[in-house]
């Protein structure tokens, strides 16, 4: 668990991270350093758009599966790495 | 129109890329590298898929616009790229 705690803060540090949340399979924030409702809507949001993500890549073939997500926008940088129906997002603001 | 094709055929010749396709956000075909079967079905479910992408930003921050999605799966990447009236998708199989 300490390296989980370890991979957390390194990335909460890293510089332009604006907030993490980690979400369980079922839609539950585990772990977030955003306040709640920014949260919650974030979460809800995200996980939908995964769900589409994800089937997309798989009826274009059944035997491939998503493993990363990037939403590049004009202020941030969304990733999104899905993994058992968690989700980890890390929303950063892109460095100049 | 000249220099798309150039565009295309740079993108295509990168190494590990497998197909480039522009469209319409309504998902009219414009060009594409790949057979038409193919590449009919990466528009159908792309166009969708960005449309909701572009929504699910919008939720999140009014103002923000989207530039760019990566969908990373366990096979290849696909890279969209998406404008007001078209987008582009680029499959590429990344180094390993």
């Amino acid at each position: 668990m300490a390296n989980v705690e370890e991979t957390m803060k390194r990335i909460e540090s890293h510089k332009g991270v604006i907030g993490t949340i980690v979400v369980n399979a079922e839609d539950i924030p585990i772990r977030t350093t955003l306040d709640n409702s920014t949260t919650a809507k974030y979460a809800r949001l995200l996980r939908n758009f995964t769900i589409l993500a994800r089937s997309t890549v798989r009826d274009v073939d059944p035997q491939n599966d998503l493993t990363f997500v990037r939403i590049r926008s004009k202020k941030h940088e969304i990733m999104i790495a899905p993994e058992n129906n968690n989700l980890l997002i890390v929303i950063q603001s892109p460095c100049e | 129109m000249a220099d798309v094709e150039e565009i295309l055929k740079r993108i295509q010749s990168h190494r590990g890329v497998e197909g480039a396709i522009i469209a319409t956000s309504e998902g009219i075909i414009m060009r594409s590298t790949l057979e038409e079967q193919i590449t009919v079905q990466y528009v159908a479910l792309i166009q969708p898929l960005l449309m909701k992408t572009k929504k699910t930003l919008q939720d999140m921050d009014s103002e923000d616009e989207l530039t760019h999605l990566r969908l990373r799966t366990e096979k290849n990447e696909l890279i969209i790229a998406a404008d007001k009236d078209y987008f582009m998708v680029g499959i590429h199989k990344p180094s390993p």
